[in-house]
């Protein structure tokens, strides 16, 4: 799977967070159009192994390539979804305004609609379904639309890389499965190369080409069955752990804390 | 309808009249503009402040002797540079932002003690005198004015994007900080011309006001901010007016006509929903 020109190349990464390390010494390769899950517990260095990726953060050691280049700010291959955010839901703007304000907001000067910017935006509500409520007050969408909306801004320029900063955030089991196919179906129809952060393995298992597991200031990227193991994680996280696996569900204990670390089990900001 | 008519010409014929309507439609007009963006950042407890640090401003260019303007232009420019940098946490903390208000006042009131005379050149601050701007100052106000709606279009791209979404901003390459130290100093000047016509406290009025009702109704960018700016400009008319053939003062109508159609803008709202 990784032998042809990787989408994304990590080089002896070693990625810091103020004085602290989140991410030592990593090497790995992401082909094009796989779809990886980012796991690990709250903190372990996720968002900042996206910001590494995004050029806002630069490596401590090591490197990463996007298509062969160092990762800059700006990046056209690269569609980014943050974190749930209040601030847009608090406006009235509709989800199509928001839309046309990522499209170009990059550049400096006055927004001029045309026809070609319109039917962008258009092309980007359709690849998630969200025409039907693209016009309506962003305050008074539900979290799945909401989500359906941000994904829809990172689609725009049709980048090769996804990074979805968890999007499952505050969306209930359903919303969450749903959100999960659309990103799936454009992972393999376009052959877009996925990262999507999350809490917990399991809504993803079923779509998930490999995991890559940041705890313990360290990384780990496998497939799901080679990752998510009790030795593989007791190593990652050079404390004691096992996994439980329960019909096709997964869950990971920490045994000196007495803890299950993922599961049914979400964690807030 | 014949008095309305006869009242308006006979307004109109007044120098200090046009001169006042003149000001007051490139205030309104600014205010509008800027305090669109002001309401969709959430910062509109920003922008009240930098009314109140104006008044130091003042206070101590009236105790020179330049009149009100100058000093508060220059000290709220300053102000809105320092706090565009400072940050994102600085310029969403009430606390550092309500402290360095109560200095500004505290400050304005210092300077006005040392010189007993311009008493009364506080009520004129706080509460505005339109009708007593000059043609000269007038003038002045426009040029300013224009130069800084040409501002805002060039800003108009990057800070509906950093004000949306300031991480993904970032990582496509807008400098935030950059567009936030010029917008604030945008607002700076809106908020010091709006105070001439409704003075330091008030001037919510003119800045938020006009896109609070505007966006009840738009859903879009555009639409939202031109209406907000005819809002604004067209309540600013009407309540010079007012003003003219009634003993309440501008401060009094501008803002209960704003308060006004905020709650019929409300009430309409609610009742297109529920249809």
């Amino acid at each position: 799977m990784t032998e042809a020109a990787p989408a994304i190349a990590f080089d002896r990464l070693t990625l810091r967070y103020g004085s602290h390390a989140v991410i030592g010494n990593f090497s790995g390769t992401i082909a094009p159009g796989e779809f990886v899950a980012v796991l690990g517990p709250n903190g372990a260095g996720k968002s900042t192994l996206l910001k590494a990726l995004l050029g806002t953060l630069s490596p401590a050691e090591g490197s990463i390539e996007i298509f062969g280049h160092g990762p800059h700010r700006g990046c056209t291959q690269i569609g980014y979804m943050p974190q749930w955010r209040t601030n847009v839901a608090a406006n009235s703007l509709s989800g199509r305004a928001y839309l046309h304000a990522v499209l170009d907001g990059h550049r400096w000067g006055t927004p001029v609609p045309s026809r070609s910017r319109e039917e962008t935006v258009a092309e980007s509500l359709r690849a998630v379904d969200a025409t039907s409520f693209a016009d309506r007050s962003f305050g008074v969408l539900s979290g799945g639309e909401r989500q359906r909306i941000s994904l829809a801004q990172a689609l725009l320029g049709e980048p090769r890389i996804l990074l979805l900063d968890e999007p499952l955030l505050n969306l209930d089991p359903r919303r969450q499965s749903e959100l999960i196919e659309i990103v799936h179906a454009i992972c393999k129809k376009r052959d877009v190369t996925v990262l999507f952060v999350g809490h917990d393995i399991n809504p993803l298992t079923s779509v998930v080409d490999r995991v890559l597991y940041v705890a313990g200031g360290q990384a780990a990227l496998g497939t799901v069955d080679e990752v998510i193991n009790t030795e593989a994680l007791t190593r990652l996280y050079q404390t004691p752990m096992k996994v439980l696996r329960l019909e096709d569900m997964l869950f990971i204990l920490a045994l000196d804390q007495r803890t299950i670390e993922h599961g049914e089990h979400h964690h807030r900001h | 309808m014949g008095n309305i008519i006869t009242a308006i010409s006979e307004a109109w014929s007044f120098d200090f009249v046009r001169t006042a309507l003149a000001a007051g439609t490139v205030c309104a007009l600014l205010a509008a503009a800027v305090g669109y963006f002001v309401v969709l950042r959430q910062m509109a407890f920003a922008g009240h402040a930098l009314g109140h640090i104006g008044f130091a401003g003042a206070c101590a260019s009236v105790v020179l002797g330049w009149g009100p303007l100058p000093g508060m232009l220059a000290l709220n420019v300053i102000a809105g540079a320092g706090m565009g940098m400072l940050g994102r946490r600085v310029q969403e903390s009430d606390l550092v932002i309500g402290m360095t208000l109560a200095f500004a006042l505290g400050l304005g009131t210092f300077f006005l003690a040392m010189f007993r005379g311009y008493a009364g050149q506080a009520t004129i601050i706080l509460f505005g005198n339109i009708f007593s701007v000059s043609e000269t100052q007038t003038l002045g106000m426009v040029v300013l004015t224009v130069a800084s709606l040409a501002g805002l279009l060039v800003l108009f791209r990057p800070l509906l994007f950093s004000t949306l979404e300031p991480e993904l901003a970032e990582a496509k390459g807008v400098p935030l900080r950059l567009v936030a130290t010029l917008f604030y100093m945008l607002v700076a000047v809106a908020v010091a011309f709006a105070s001439q016509i409704v003075g330091v406290l008030l001037v919510f009025t003119l800045l938020i006001g006009p896109p609070a009702i505007a966006q009840r109704f738009c859903r879009a960018v555009w639409p939202g901010l031109l209406l907000s700016m005819a809002i604004g400009v067209g309540t600013t008319w009407i309540a010079l007016l007012l003003a003219y053939s009634t003993d309440a003062p501008p401060s009094f109508w501008l803002p209960a006509l704003f308060f006004a159609l905020y709650l019929a803008s409300g009430l309409a709202a609610r009742l297109r929903h529920r249809a």
